[in-house]
């Protein structure tokens, strides 16, 4: 079976084939075919798991090109890091899109929905199983295709459509940096493969591996959402909810987290990368937290969570805690597809509506998804025993070991998100009802919704388990590269985290459940400063927005000088020739005559640059 | 009695437009028609000729004609890459002739006599069978960019490309008298070796790169190399569309494999000057061509941009020098005949129903016309070289091309010049699939533009999908060993 697993990211594309050029004649069976397409490839990537748990490996490849001295191959290669990915991508891609049968019902583009999904899944599938750099990035550009499809779902709102736009320029600043990496790692290795280039990367030159590595960082910064290119991800959140739980939570903004994982030797070859991973994670944990704690969205406060969550497995990987860092990735796909999902269901049963502060007491009306809700949000702050503890905490011991200011970062995050999310889980939940009309109407999900919700509470509660000391942390050595240590189990660092956490959900909940309304206005008051940096996203937003202005000031310059000084020129010239001849001046060919002038600028820079510069022959 | 074999496509393409001329004062109802079959015919019997043409062994490299021109796999490639085009012109543009109400039987005449120098500037192994196709070919573009009679933009585009034409072809000829003073033939292969012999240094040494520089200008003028492509927004947008369509694949085309003949192979002694002008003028191309692109509103202007943009890429891949780096530009050429080809076809498709010269025409455009909107976005992903189609493998070879003989620096600019590009190509998709549309009418395009479009799109997903088969069969790795 493990041979076969380019058949994982072929059925789902087969699906996209199928539904956008059959969409209209299905109708609504298109998402069904999407679902069984899925269902099969999930089936096949969970045989491919459990085989290469028994320690099968697989790696197949085809010639595609050859021409001159170049030869590119396409070919899929299957070890542990493969197949728990395949594994986790199909499963919740497959639960996602159950979900949405009941969520996008009545959607005007339910088909084109269904269609790009599955277009993304494949696209991802993609990335995940590439054995080189080619195949990588055609999938890694497929998948950014889908997302900006995908986030301008909903056009008819033209924020959304420049909310698309938003991301995919962003991103796409880091993926001119990834480019340029792939062509460093070409001239050093001399092929596209990734078995040559982990092989070789050690005895690269440091300035090489250092320049490459940063190069393809830039690629992951972009697209895993890190400081200072994360501006993109709570735009993205315009899109619709599943499309938020599945591309923008659990999969393509891992895909980042991956890629420096997919290309760790790399990144091992080069010390001063792998710090540099480090601290952006770090930070960018930090950061996002904070503003996740003044977040009024739902969504909102769930993507800043997400680029905080993303950051914590950046800061993994920089501090060599490469499979502490994938198992976290893995933990928090579920979970956080599972608050995303549970948000969705909220936003659905109060009519679209974002704000919490406009919710309270939906516990009552929702107890499936209020239930569910907690559990994710509970894994997320990190609370024993569920899944986001154990593989937090991993990620945070070995910060401990190596970069201690790292791990009082990353504990303090813990304690903040511990904060953020008890507070969202009050508000939207708890507390007395704060909009009349939206909570009467509100109601609980159709089962096919409720149904993925408790499938993934069931992982988000218990998937932490496999990586526990008890069960002898069976998902990080089954990801463990060779040679890996684990990390020292320091009792006082694990319980300094977990108070932190604690303290962070109690203080939540507190603040918000007991305290008086007048004792927040009070804490606002008193931290005026620090509440307006967290407001203003510590104006990150303003730093985009400046270089933007410091673009258009540019493009206004090119304005002003192409009205001012070449249509002055222009008018010069058209002058001359009116003085010349009345009868040119009958044609706008003023311009003509400036361009003539340009080309003979050009021949004359040319002759100089040949002759000025020396023809210096023997 | 020389043997005119190798020059029947040429030949038929003349007799067909002779033909035309004769279509164009006969009295008849379907002119149009008529016009448009024996155009096609024209071009189809030089496709069906030229294998005949180029002889049992398509690697053979020999000189006929009195040595005026060469008889060899580049050639023959860029004959079937020109006559592709141009039939690919005619077959997308046809609607547009008619609906425009523009004289069928002299335009196609004008487009085949056009054609039949493109070719000559391709297969040239002598300076002058290049320099009469040359003119053949830019005094017949001369007027077909003015053929929308009445209307001052198009006056106006013919006119300007004119008056700077006569400018550039001034500047050529005069680098060419140069060469020909230098070394006394007008052979290419005789230039080349009079040239290896030159004595260097001295005034007279400079004569060399004088001479180079004035060629290329005459040359980059045609193909729209920057800082020479001012006139190419003004042309291509105030030109009828299929004009537009056919100097931006037909005259750039062979005005590309004029550089690679006359500066590549006649000049190949320069290569120590020409190699960085030409890696310079690549990236300036580039930059210049994509960065006026994102302001523009006009789609005509903007894929016109667009083309400046696309013509640095491949003069990128002339650059470098390399085997590897000819083969790169020939298969990118023959990409970008397709999705270039595609994208004016789709164009076309809209400025028939009198729209489609705006981008908010564009608006909605997926739900209007799915299959019209679905190829143009092919073709834009194409240009802008996502991954399975032409244009992404065609950059790949460029890239490796660039790498592999030491130009890294060429091949950063391409893939900054890729993501400044995605801006505008994006926007293209952005109309079309995000905004909704202001009004409701269907698009048709059956029939031949329908075909048009269909090949262009096979064309394009061929080449991304299945490079190496396409490689195979058009045997274009056996074309790069020139000199």
């Amino acid at each position: 079976m493990v041979s076969y697993a380019y058949v994982v990211p072929l059925l789902p594309l087969f699906a996209f084939g199928l539904q956008s050029l059959f969409g209209r004649a299905l109708g609504r069976a298109t998402a069904w075919v999407g679902i069984a397409c899925l269902a099969a490839s999930t089936a096949v990537s969970l045989a491919v798991l459990a085989e290469v748990l028994r320690g099968a490996e697989a790696a197949v490849s085809w010639p595609w090109l050859s021409l001159g001295g170049a030869t590119f191959s396409m070919g899929v290669r299957v070890g542990p890091l493969e197949a728990a990915m395949i594994a986790m991508v199909t499963f919740v891609s497959l639960m996602v899109e159950v979900y949405s049968v009941g969520y996008m019902a009545g959607d005007a583009k339910f088909n084109r929905f269904f269609a790009i999904v599955n277009l993304f899944v494949g696209a991802m599938l993609v990335v995940v199983l590439a054995d080189n750099f080619l195949l990588l990035f055609a999938g890694w550009e497929i998948m950014g295709l889908a997302s900006y499809l995908l986030i301008g779902h909903w056009y008819h709102d033209l924020a959304n459509a420049r909310a698309a736009t938003k991301s995919f320029l962003v991103t796409r600043l880091g993926d001119i940096g990834l480019l340029i990496g792939i062509f460093v790692c070409y001239q050093a290795a001399g092929t596209l493969d990734f078995a040559v280039i982990d092989a070789g990367a050690a005895s690269w030159a440091p300035g090489v591996a250092t320049l490459a590595a940063l190069l393809i960082f830039a690629g992951a910064v972009g697209k895993s959402a890190q400081v200072p290119l994360h501006v993109w991800l709570p735009d993205a959140m315009a899109g619709p909810t599943p499309v938020s739980a599945l591309i923008h939570a659990a999969t393509m903004v891992a895909a980042g987290v991956f890629l420096v994982a997919r290309t760790y030797p790399v990144f091992e070859a080069s010390g001063t990368a792998l710090a540099v991973v480090a601290v952006v994670g770090g930070v960018t944990a930090f950061l996002a937290a904070t503003v996740g704690t003044v977040q009024a969205d739902i969504k909102k406060m769930l993507a800043y969570s997400t680029i905080s969550q993303l950051g914590y497995m950046m800061l993994g990987l920089g501090v060599f805690g490469y499979a502490a860092a994938l198992f976290h990735l893995l933990s928090h796909a579920f979970f956080k597809a599972l608050l995303f999902l549970g948000s969705g269901s909220v936003i659905h049963a109060a009519r679209g509506e974002q704000d919490m502060h406009r919710m309270g007491g939906l516990f009552r009306k929702l107890p499936l998804t209020g239930l569910t809700f907690i559990v994710g949000g509970l894994a997320l702050a990190g609370i024993p025993p569920f899944a986001g503890y154990f593989s937090k905490d991993e990620v945070l011991l070995t910060a401990w070991e190596n970069e201690r200011w790292l791990f009082w970062l990353g504990a303090a995050t813990a304690g903040i998100t511990g904060f953020y999310i008890a507070r969202g889980i009050y508000l939207t939940f708890f507390g007395r009802p704060r909009d009349a009309e939206l909570y009467t109407h509100a109601h609980e999900s159709p089962p096919v919704m409720a149904v993925p919700l408790v499938v993934l509470a069931v992982f988000a509660a218990f998937f932490g388990w496999l990586g526990s000391a008890s069960l002898g942390r069976l998902v990080q050595a089954f990801l463990a590269l060779p040679g890996e240590a684990e990390p020292e189990a320091a009792w006082y660092a694990a319980a300094s985290t977990i108070a932190l956490a604690a303290a962070g959900v109690v203080a939540g909940g507190l603040l918000y459940g007991a305290a008086r309304p007048e004792l927040r206005a009070h804490l606002v008051r008193v931290l005026r400063p620090v509440y307006v940096l967290f407001r203003e996203k510590w104006y990150f937003d303003h730093l985009a927005l400046g270089a933007t202005g410091l673009g258009l000031a540019a493009s206004a310059f090119v304005g002003w000088f192409d009205r001012t000084v070449v249509d002055g020129l222009v008018n010069a010239v058209a002058w001359f020739t009116g003085v010349l001849g009345q009868a040119s001046r009958r044609l706008a060919v003023g311009d003509a005559q400036a361009y003539m002038l340009t080309m003979a600028g050009a021949v004359l820079v040319g002759l100089a640059a040949l002759l000025g510069l020396g023809v210096s022959r023997p | 009695m020389y043997n005119l074999t190798p020059i029947l496509p040429e030949m038929a393409l003349s007799l067909a437009g002779l033909a035309l001329l004769l279509v164009a004062v006969a009295p008849s109802a379907r002119r149009a028609g008529v016009a448009e079959g024996v155009a096609l015919a024209g071009l189809i019997a030089a496709l069906l000729l030229l294998p005949l043409a180029q002889g049992p062994t398509a690697g053979r490299t020999g000189e006929v004609l009195g040595g005026m021109v060469a008889v060899d796999g580049f050639g023959g490639f860029f004959r079937a890459v020109l006559l592709l085009g141009a039939l690919v012109v005619v077959l997308t543009g046809a609607r547009y002739v008619r609906a425009r109400g523009i004289a069928a039987g002299e335009f196609y005449a004008l487009l085949l006599f056009a054609t039949a120098g493109a070719d000559f500037m391709a297969i040239a192994a002598d300076l002058l069978a290049f320099y009469v196709g040359l003119e053949t070919l830019s005094l017949a573009s001369y007027a077909l960019a003015g053929f929308l009679v009445g209307e001052r933009w198009s006056l106006e585009a013919s006119l300007k490309y004119f008056l700077n034409g006569a400018t550039a072809s001034a500047l050529l000829l005069f680098g060419l008298s140069l060469a020909f003073g230098l070394v006394g033939t007008t052979s290419l292969a005789g230039m080349a070796a009079g040239l290896a012999s030159a004595p260097w240094g001295g005034a007279a040494g400079a004569l060399p790169a004088v001479a180079l520089v004035f060629i290329l200008a005459g040359l980059a003028f045609k193909a729209s190399v920057a800082p020479f492509h001012l006139w190419t927004p003004d042309v291509y947008q105030g030109a009828p569309t299929p004009v537009t369509s056919f100097l931006s694949i037909v005259s750039k085309g062979a005005a590309l494999a004029a550089i690679v003949r006359v500066v590549a192979v006649g000049l190949a002694p320069l290569h120590v000057e020409w190699q960085p002008v030409l890696a310079v003028l690549a990236a300036f191309t580039m930059t210049a061509g994509n960065v006026a692109a994102l302001w523009q509103k006009d789609v005509k202007r903007l894929l016109a941009y667009s083309s400046v943009a696309q013509a640095g890429y491949i003069l990128a891949g002339i650059a470098v020098g390399t085997s590897l780096g000819l083969e790169a530009v020939l298969f990118y050429v023959l990409a970008y005949l397709f999705m270039n080809l595609g994208a004016f076809g789709v164009v076309m498709a809209l400025s028939g129903e009198g729209e489609g010269e705006t981008l908010e025409d564009l608006a909605g455009l997926a739900r209007r016309a799915p299959v019209l909107a679905g190829l143009l976005a092919l073709f834009a992903f194409s240009l802008l070289g996502i991954p399975w189609t032409g244009g992404f493998v065609g950059k790949l070879l460029i890239f490796e091309a660039a790498l592999e003989a030491g130009w890294a620096w060429l091949a950063v600019f391409i893939a900054v010049n890729t993501g400044i590009s995605a801006y505008y190509y994006f926007l293209l998709i952005r109309q079309m699939y995000l905004r909704s549309a202001p009004r409701a009418e269907a698009v048709r395009a059956g029939g031949m533009l329908g075909a048009g479009l269909a090949l262009a799109a096979l064309g394009v997903l061929a080449l991304g999908i299945l490079p190496q088969t396409v490689i195979d069969w058009s045997g274009l790795a056996a074309f790069a060993p020139l000199p």
